[in-house]
């Protein structure tokens, strides 16, 4: 029996459940440890003419406060992905850009000392006019965020694939509408959190923090910091209490803590409060997509032509603008369509920083493309499931090429889309529930997703012209790190790079190495804690675009492999038989049926106790690494071509809806979701991403925003007011099926599945809902008040 | 987020708590901490000094007075919930106060502090007000009775002084043949309600209406609530008559417009509650009765 | 009349998980900082210190409560218990299978909070009617849909029945 593919209970769940999980907050690494408390701005844009620290400084129990003046002596900007004159520290220099950026940090005894004294700090602000409308931006009617970038525009790019205009010119049904989807964020429960020491004598900084990559982001803040990068170490701690992408952004903050501690001579701990977070860790982007489609009367989609801002906040951070190009070669989602053209800009304004979420540019991208589909369907007539069929990409045309660059590598997508209809009973659906009943309307929607896994760090380039990346050195791949060790007494430890927050990789970790070695689980030790001076990693290392499935399962595998491989080699030279007739079953060699007397232990034991009887060629010890590179990741090409993912699942949601015409209030009845995400290295927890996913793809449709008036205050920044769905807004019903189609260049031929439904959730819903009101969601989310200006009740906008 | 320091007292009699209070230097009354510490936490609250109910003997009862039920200023809202969960009359106290946040909350906020921190949107005053309920308020001047339909001011302000405590409320038994109940909009289960409404409903055997409250919470600066019209009385329940009774909370309407709801589908939602809260109370009246 | 002044540190001793614990602390010091920084107990985690997420839930006399919402000075003389006092008794083995078999948490964070709510419904509700997806709306779980928390909840009571 192999381990892989069972459903296999979590290693992890025993110290969780018994309050021995150690998490960020959890931890004092070395002695001295004072706490960090942040000033934060009270204003959208405004410029500081003064800071008067002297009553705080005169509390006792207060060790230092550092400020942007002391703090620009010893740091650089952070580096930027797009060529723009902006300066990016993680305080604020002179001037303030949004609601809780960071102005001052105040080191003292205990958190509480440190917010009394951060109350005691006088800052002499005036206000400036803020720039929140992108749209008015780009048409230079607003403010500028930073006196050398005009128009606030960080990022604009156009694209053209195939011949747009032509067939829009041909097309019998143009569709064109405007879509708006919101700001959202991660909520992870646990926030950040960052402990940081400065050795005074080496002017080496070591940093915990719950961070989880990209550790490209590495680089950048041993740039800002004005080290190089092995003077930087970064340490994540055994447990991360979620993250969903936006702990990647606690970045700035880790470098603000390294900073400060160097400044103030003493090491320093920071726990982010839910208020800060909220305020000021990070956002996903909100998009503004404007989207013409043409569609010949038969319902094929001929051409499709986007123009998107996105809302990158007040400085553009790294990895940023990378929402608007991470999906850049699955722009076409499951339909197979030659003509497209785009347009993207990137606009500053003056509200927190975007990064990372869950998701990551496919929502902001399958709003739109999945609702357009239905839009079209009634206009020409059709049943949204039947102009689906007519224009998914047929199971003969992979490994598929799309318009943009991407190469689907495997997929079936009719038979998840038919066994979705099934599962939900959609033709009895359609042919019953006419209409509604008193004040409820009925609804079934469904949304087609292309979900990529494992980026392309490529990608983040195209960005860039060609011209401008001519001009650097190239960027590519997708490579995870693993390291398989075997002690002088059989003891497996396996150390991963993928800082996991939750995912289970300790124990998918244990099942692919217990079948390559053929021994029990829970006889392997695993480490899942980055440590950036002792793990292997690489700059693609960690935890983000769904990777963990494709890239760091198959670098353990890999790894477990070269140590089998190892110790085959070294019994073949014991036994004198050839390596190719020894295999590995219950942790002993077999020699066709015959079991030997060399196990995994006795093996290992040897190149420990005795190296001097190893044979030439073979090593002391057992400590095996790979670094483990997805297959077709090139850099974008000069016609700016891109395939910005590894690989491409494929999943189908139908949702079914009652929305009270009255109230406004909308329930999910019934929800499906088939996904095809390759072999499932562990289904138990494969169903529990799907569950999570979709839990965050129904909160983005139907309550979360980050709001902000036109001032730039955030309106909903308590978790009163920004409403994250508890158990009792989740569906009546929730029915998960898989179809699994291998990924054909990954070992274990997974995909990845955690961030599919937050990209479909969205649109299925919107889509049930447009169907069950008879009109045309073009806006999540979908709140009471959302309702009541379609159905017109209660005087709809007033 | 950590509250800023004060001094912290903790009477053992009501004499002492009231003495504390007299000294009148921004002093804030402890009770659940369910709405206080999490001001206190976004240092929105910045008292001096908070006086903690816990000591103090004599809060902790619900009893039976026979009219009504007097509910000591610690009891916590769960407990209560228990108490007149199945109680004839008292189907929407019961219900409502299981919109009042969560089990985990409930099990430490106290019936006396949902009425005093008087949040508009809040459950309990509301129902204080349609139950014809009373605080039992104690000051330097000795003890008053305040009824809830005098309580509420404005938004988070009440009646009750800064130098006073509520040391019980009382909710008098619905008579025979009263039937109640409540409905509730909220985002999400356990929020503060978009838009409350209760309602209790006397008949006689002949099901003809003979006395009434019906309140909404959510809909203005505080529960509001109107009495059933006297020319009604002695009339059954006809849908025009339900429509006239609720049209008659308009001119107390003042709602918030704010992300989730605008005030014209507030309105619209009090009117859509409202008279589905009608015809539920008017029809458990009936149940009652037989 | 016990009277503290605010710059004062005061003595509070409280009884966690059957053991009673002094320790001088200011009177604003929250339960749950008194819990994680004072006593060492990080099982008990904060995450909003507001009252909504859960996280911080522990048992206060066997009530499920919020311990970022109570003053450490305050519960004196209540009995407190965290998920690490659970986690001795005889009965939690079954709801940490339940737990672990239906994957009712990943990232864990949330789960000490529900944890504590689920126990006080386990422990002293024989015959009383739990109302569980009211009792689990006072917990915000960003990881697991709560499918796995209800699933688990339900294999629970299953045994429950079958006793
Ligand atoms: C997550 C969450 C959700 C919630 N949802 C709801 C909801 O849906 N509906 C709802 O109504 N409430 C809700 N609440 C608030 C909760 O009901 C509180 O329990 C209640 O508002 C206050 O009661 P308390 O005992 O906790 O009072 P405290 O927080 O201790 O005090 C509140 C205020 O009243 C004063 N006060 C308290 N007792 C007295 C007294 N005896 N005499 C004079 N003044 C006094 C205090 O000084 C303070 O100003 C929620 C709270 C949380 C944390
Ligand atoms: S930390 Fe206490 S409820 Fe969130
Ligand atoms: S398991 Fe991560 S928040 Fe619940």
């Amino acid at each position: 029996m192999s381990w892989v593919g069972q459903s296999v209970p979590r290693f992890e769940d025993g110290r969780l459940m018994s309050g021995q999980g150690q998490y960020i907050a959890d931890l004092a690494p070395v002695p001295g440890i004072r706490q960090a408390a942040i000033l934060r701005s009270p204003y959208a844009h405004a410029r500081i003419s003064g800071i008067d620290m002297s009553q705080a400084l005169a509390l006792p129990g207060v060790f230092g406060i550092v400020t942007g003046a002391d703090l620009s002596t010893i740091l650089a900007p952070f580096p930027v992905g797009v060529p723009i004159p902006m300066k990016y520290f993680p305080l604020a220099i002179d001037r303030v850009r949004y609601v809780g950026e960071p102005v001052a940090v105040i080191v003292a005894e205990s958190r509480y000392l440190a917010e009394d004294a951060a109350d005691l700090i006088r800052v002499n602000y005036q206000p400036l006019p803020v720039a929140m409308d992108v749209e008015a931006s780009v048409q230079g009617g607003s403010t500028w965020i930073h006196d050398d970038v005009a128009d606030n525009l960080a990022n604009h790019r156009t694209f053209r694939y195939g011949d747009p205009e032509e067939a829009l010119k041909s097309s019998d049904l143009i569709v064109e509408e405007r879509f708006f989807y919101p700001r959202n964020t991660g909520i992870p429960i646990e926030t950040y959190g960052v402990i940081a020491h400065y050795d005074q004598s080496l002017g080496d900084y070591t940093v915990w923090a719950n961070f989880h990559g990209p550790f490209t982001l590495h680089s950048v803040m041993a740039h800002a910091l004005k080290v190089t990068t092995q003077k930087l170490r970064i340490k994540t701690p055994t447990d991360i209490g979620g993250s969903f992408g936006v702990k990647s952004a606690v970045y700035p903050y880790m470098v603000l803590m390294a900073a400060t501690s160097r400044l103030l001579g003493i090491p320093v701990k920071w726990v982010e409060d839910r208020l800060e977070h909220m305020k000021a860790s990070s956002s996903a982007s909100s998009r503004i997509s404007y989207l013409t489609a043409g569609f010949s009367s038969d319902g094929r989609l001929r051409a499709l032509k986007l123009r998107q801002y996105d809302d990158v906040g007040a400085y553009i951070r790294a990895p940023e603008p990378a929402t608007l190009y991470r999906v850049h070669g699955n722009l076409t989602g499951a339909y197979d369509v030659a003509n497209v053209s785009l347009e993207n800009f990137a606009v500053l304004t003056n509200r927190v920083p975007t990064g990372l979420v869950r998701g990551y540019g496919g929502p902001q991208l399958y709003f739109p493309l999945e609702r357009m589909m239905d839009i079209a369907a009634r206009k020409l007539g059709l049943d949204p499931a039947d102009i689906r069929r007519k224009n998914l990409i047929r199971p003969d045309q992979f490994p598929y090429r799309t318009a943009s660059g991407g190469l689907y590598d495997s997929g079936n997508y009719q038979q998840v889309l038919e066994t979705a209809l099934n599962e939900a009973k959609y033709e009895q659906f359609r042919s019953q529930a006419a209409g509604g009943k008193g004040p409820m309307r009925y609804g079934i929607g469904m949304a087609a997703v292309v979900e990529p896994s494992g980026s392309n760090m490529g990608y983040v380039t195209v960005a860039y012209t060609p011209e401008e990346r001519a001009r650097q050195l190239p960027k590519s791949g997708a490579v995870s790190a693993a390291t398989v060790a075997v002690d002088a007494l059989g003891g497996i430890t396996v150390q991963i790079d993928s800082a996991p927050e939750g995912q289970g990789h300790e124990t998918v970790v244990r099942q692919i190495v217990a079948d390559v070695l053929t021994v029990p689980p829970e006889t392997i030790r695993v480490i899942a804690e980055m440590d950036t001076a002792t793990t292997a990693w690489t700059i693609s290392s960690g935890s983000y675009s769904s990777r963990f499935a494709a890239a760091g399962a198959s670098a353990v595998h890999t790894a477990a492999v070269q140590v089998r491989d190892k110790l085959l080699a070294l019994a073949a030279n014991h036994l004198h038989t050839d390596v190719k007739t020894l295999r590995f079953e219950q942790g002993r060699v077999f020699h066709g049926d015959e079991a030997s007397s060399w196990t995994v232990k006795r093996l290992a034991g040897l190149t420990h106790w005795h190296p001097a009887g190893l044979p030439t060629g073979t090593t002391p010890g057992v400590y095996e690494t790979s670094y483990f590179s997805l297959p077709n990741m090139e850099p974008p090409t000069a016609t700016d071509l891109v395939n910005s993912s590894a690989t491409y699942g494929f999943l189908v949601d139908v949702a079914k809806v009652a929305v009270n015409v009255e109230t406004g209030e909308i329930e999910i009845l019934d929800y499906v979701t088939v996904h095809d995400a390759g072999n499932l290295l562990n289904p138990l927890l494969a169903d529990g991403q799907i569950q999570g996913g979709l839990a965050f793809g129904i909160g983005s449709a139907l309550y979360e925003t980050l709001h902000y008036d036109e001032d730039g205050q955030l309106l909903t920044g308590s978790l009163m007011d920004y409403l994250v769905p508890t158990v009792s807004e989740m569906p009546h019903s929730l029915t998960i099926r898989h179809h699994h189609t291998p990924a054909p260049g990954v070992p274990l031929g997974a995909k990845g599945l955690g961030e599919g439904n937050v990209m479909s959730a969205g649109a299925a819903i919107a889509n049930a809902v447009s169907d069950a009101l008879g009109t045309e969601v073009l806006a999540l989310p979908l709140s009471l008040r959302a309702v009541s200006d379609i159905t017109g009740k209660g005087g709809g906008q007033r | 987020m950590k509250p800023v320091p004060f001094d912290y007292v903790l009477p053992e009699t009501l004499d002492e708590l009231l003495e504390v209070l007299a000294l009148g230097n921004n002093a804030k009354i402890l009770a659940g901490g369910q709405s206080l510490v999490p001001m206190l936490n976004m240092r929105l609250a910045r008292p001096d000094m908070l006086i903690s109910l816990r000591r103090i003997p004599g809060l902790e009862g619900i009893e039976d007075e026979g009219q009504s039920l007097r509910v000591g200023a610690m009891v916590v809202q769960e407990r209560f919930r228990r108490a007149v969960s199945g109680r004839e009359g008292f189907d929407a106290l019961s219900v409502g106060m299981e919109h009042i946040g969560h089990p985990q909350t409930r099990s430490t906020g106290t019936v006396a502090g949902s009425i005093a921190h008087a949040d508009p949107s809040s459950e309990l005053p509301l129902l204080l007000q349609v139950y014809r309920g009373s605080a039992t308020i104690m000051g330097p001047s000795g003890l008053r009775n305040v009824e809830a339909r005098d309580l509420f001011l404005f938004p988070y302000t009440t009646l009750i002084e800064p130098q006073e405590v509520v040391v019980s409320t009382s909710w008098p038994k619905p008579l025979r043949g009263t039937g109640s109940a409540f409905m509730e909009i909220s985002r999400r289960r356990g929020d503060f309600a978009l838009v409350a409404v209760a309602c209790q409903i006397r008949i006689n055997g002949e099901r003809c209406l003979e006395d009434g409250v019906l309140g909404a919470a959510g809909v203005a600066g505080t529960p509001i609530s109107v009495e059933l019209p006297s020319h009604f009385k002695g009339q059954t329940l006809s849908e025009d008559v339900a429509q006239y009774w609720i049209q008659s909370l308009d001119p107390l309407l003042d709602p918030p417009n704010d992300l989730e709801a605008s005030s014209g589908l507030r309105r619209h939602l009090v009117h859509q509650l409202g008279y589905q809260t009608v015809v539920e109370a008017e029809r458990r009246a009936g149940g009652n009765k037989r | 009349m016990i009277r503290y002044g605010k710059d004062q540190r005061v003595a509070v001793t409280l009884t966690i998980n059957g053991r009673p614990y002094r320790r001088w602390v200011e009177p604003r010091m929250l339960l749950s900082d008194f819990i994680r920084d004072e006593v060492g107990l990080t099982g008990t985690h904060v995450g909003c210190e507001h009252g909504v997420c859960g996280a911080c839930t522990v048992l206060i006399d066997g009530e499920p409560a919020r311990s970022c919402l109570r003053l450490a000075v305050d519960v004196e003389p209540q009995n407190v218990t965290t998920i690490e006092g659970l986690a001795k008794e005889p009965g939690y083995e079954r709801v940490r299978r339940a737990f672990s078999q239906n994957h009712a948490l990943q990232c864990g964070f949330c789960t000490a909070g529900i944890v504590a709510s689920v126990w006080s419904r386990l422990e002293n509700y024989e015959g009383l009617q739990v109302d569980w997806d009211e009792l689990l709306s006072g917990h915000l779980c960003r990881c697991t849909g709560y499918v796995g928390i209800q699933n688990a909840i339900r294999d629970l009571q299953g045994e429950e029945r079958e006793q």
